[in-house]
């Protein structure tokens, strides 16, 4: 019983960060190496999901996927279907959630390189896209280890926003906490207490990951 | 040829300076914070300044006039960092072939060898010393092939003992690579040492340069009660050098090659009409440069390779009426001759 949401969950989870991976290591490369109108505000908009309660998140994304929304109408148009109360919503929202933490992290990570090194690459001709990937990313690891762990707790946990635009099918959208909250609501306690510890136990996990990844660091 | 000439302001004053290198050593010393390291940021292209020009050979690399600014990239300026700068995730190895145009370890480990360090090319820069991390760095700066190599106190993180190696290995790569170098430092026997030229700066501005580095052989020595005198050979005459009685010649023989430095002040100039001058210590040579300033007249004289810069006051240049291409003789007082590292 609590077999599949630990899997939608985990499939969820696994999806949502290799996407805010990539997009993190994208967006990093493009707003720390060049300034444009409107970057901060772009920036604002990434970290944005950061400070805001999960509900209005989750609200917002319904308002952008949902039938009549902006994107939610071109995809049904082009699928016939609707993209509301699928995983790959809660992928959404696992995403929206997760991506600021592995942004700042990644970012922070990077900044934090001795310019000395990115001064040096450039006299040796290196150009700067080489830069990026032969040095600034492998040097700022640490950032993007902890980027993911801490992405992935935080996706894994994820629940008002999932449950606004996924919804809570057994088997499809029904991740960890949202199952556990339904169970603890109909009072199945044993069910609870089993999906109670693989969260504690995978959290503590990461944090694990997280402070150790920290200890190298210093 | 170097052609520097550019202005910037910096934090505590405007850096303002203009100097020539050719396929020498120039030193730039002067005190922390006197705009040294920004100097050579400028041109690697690192920093950028408000006005002027760079320029190596025929390529300009900064002109503010036509909007000229390369990339670090495209000035083909090789920069050796004051704590090396090797990437830290990198093998010894792969922070030379990571530079490298076309992956080839073979040349990568030829590199390595000219510096001793071929031994080390699977360490990483954490396990391996400062003296060692400096080879690397220049071997890794000379492998893409500059046109130009700065040298930001590269001796500096040294122990006392790497140093004076590392000085004589310094010496010995002049010799091999005919590369134009700036050498930043804050240590003026080092610069003594190991340039050819010598500019101090002070609050952005130059406040010295010497030029006057000549070599000779030693042809005689002779040592009284008082004086320690040597005859030394050089531009096709001799010079008399004479030292004080405690001044050791135990480190000298005859026939040995000697560097020679004479400070500005110590050259007298004398103009040449026909054959009218007899004097000894006298190298001749023909007016390069007339500068003025405000106290005094500086006065750059070729003679062959070497250039010989005489400082005096206004009014004997004006007595002098020296012009560009004037022939002169440079008249050298033959107790402020100093021998320099003999070799």
């Amino acid at each position: 019983m609590i077999l599949q949401p630990i899997l939608v969950s985990l499939k969820v989870t696994f999806v949502a960060v290799l996407l805010i991976v990539l997009v993190s290591i994208f967006l990093v490369r493009w707003l720390s190496e060049r300034s444009f109108r409107g970057q901060k505000l772009l920036e604002t908009l990434i970290m944005l999901p950061l400070v805001l309660p999960p509900t209005i998140v989750g609200y917002g994304l319904l308002l952008l996927l949902g039938r009549n929304g902006l994107l939610g109408k071109t995809w049904t148009s082009i699928f016939d279907t609707s993209f509301i109360f699928t995983w790959g919503a809660a992928v959404v929202a696992a995403f929206i959630v997760g991506l600021p933490l592995m942004y700042q992290s990644l970012k922070g990570s990077i900044l934090a390189i001795d310019v000395r090194y990115i001064q040096a690459a450039q006299t040796l001709g290196l150009e700067e896209n080489k830069i990026f990937w032969t040095i600034k990313l492998p040097l700022a690891k640490h950032g993007l280890i902890s980027g993911i762990a801490l992405s992935f707790a935080r996706a894994l946990g994820e629940f008002g926003a999932t449950l606004m635009v996924a919804g809570n099918i057994p088997g499809k959208t029904q991740t960890v906490p949202i199952a556990l909250y339904f169970a603890v609501e109909a009072g199945r306690v044993t069910e609870a207490n089993a999906l109670l510890a693989f969260m504690l136990l995978s959290s503590l996990g990461l944090i694990f990951l997280i402070t150790s990844q920290r200890r190298v660091m210093s | 040829m170097l052609m520097v000439d550019l202005q910037k302001q910096l934090h505590l004053f405007r850096l303002e300076c203009a100097f020539k290198v050719d396929k020498e050593v120039l030193a730039i010393t002067g005190e922390s914070g006197a705009g040294k390291s920004s100097l050579l940021k400028m041109v690697a292209g690192l920093m950028r300044p408000d006005s002027g020009q760079i320029a190596l050979g025929s390529r300009i690399l900064y002109d503010e006039k036509k909007s000229i600014d390369l990339r670090p990239q495209k000035r083909r300026v090789g920069f050796v960092f004051q704590d090396f700068a090797l990437f830290p995730h990198l093998s010894v190895e792969d922070n030379l072939t990571l530079v490298q145009k076309k992956k080839n370890i073979l040349e990568v480990h030829d590199w390595l060898d000219t510096f001793g360090v071929v031994a080390l090319a699977k360490r990483y820069p954490h396990e391996i010393s400062g003296g060692q991390k400096q080879r690397v760095a220049l071997a890794r700066a000379l492998i893409t092939n500059p046109d130009f190599l700065l040298l930001d106190e590269p001796f500096s993180s040294l122990d006392p003992e790497t140093r004076e190696k590392m000085y004589r290995e310094f010496m010995n790569f002049r010799k091999q690579w005919s590369l134009g170098v700036i050498l930043v430092t804050h240590n003026p026997i080092e610069a003594q040492l190991l340039a050819d030229k010598v500019l101090e700066l002070k609050d952005g501005h130059v406040i010295r340069e010497r030029f006057n580095h000549l070599v000779g052989t030693i042809i005689t020595m002779e040592e009284d009660a008082n004086y320690r005198t040597l005859r030394i050979a050089t531009l096709g005459t001799f010079l008399r050098v004479v030292k004080p009685e405690y001044f050791s010649l135990g480190r000298y023989q005859v026939g040995q090659r000697v560097e020679l430095s004479i400070k500005p002040e110590h050259v007298l100039l004398a103009k040449q009409v026909g054959e009218g001058i007899f004097a000894s210590n006298r190298l001749d040579g023909k007016v390069e440069r007339i500068q003025y300033t405000k106290r005094s007249v500086k006065v750059s004289v070729r003679m062959q390779k070497d250039l010989l810069l005489s400082v005096c006051s206004s009014h004997m240049a004006s007595k002098l009426d020296l012009k560009v291409d004037d022939k002169v003789s440079c008249l050298l007082a033959e107790d402020a001759i100093e021998l320099m590292n003999s070799r």
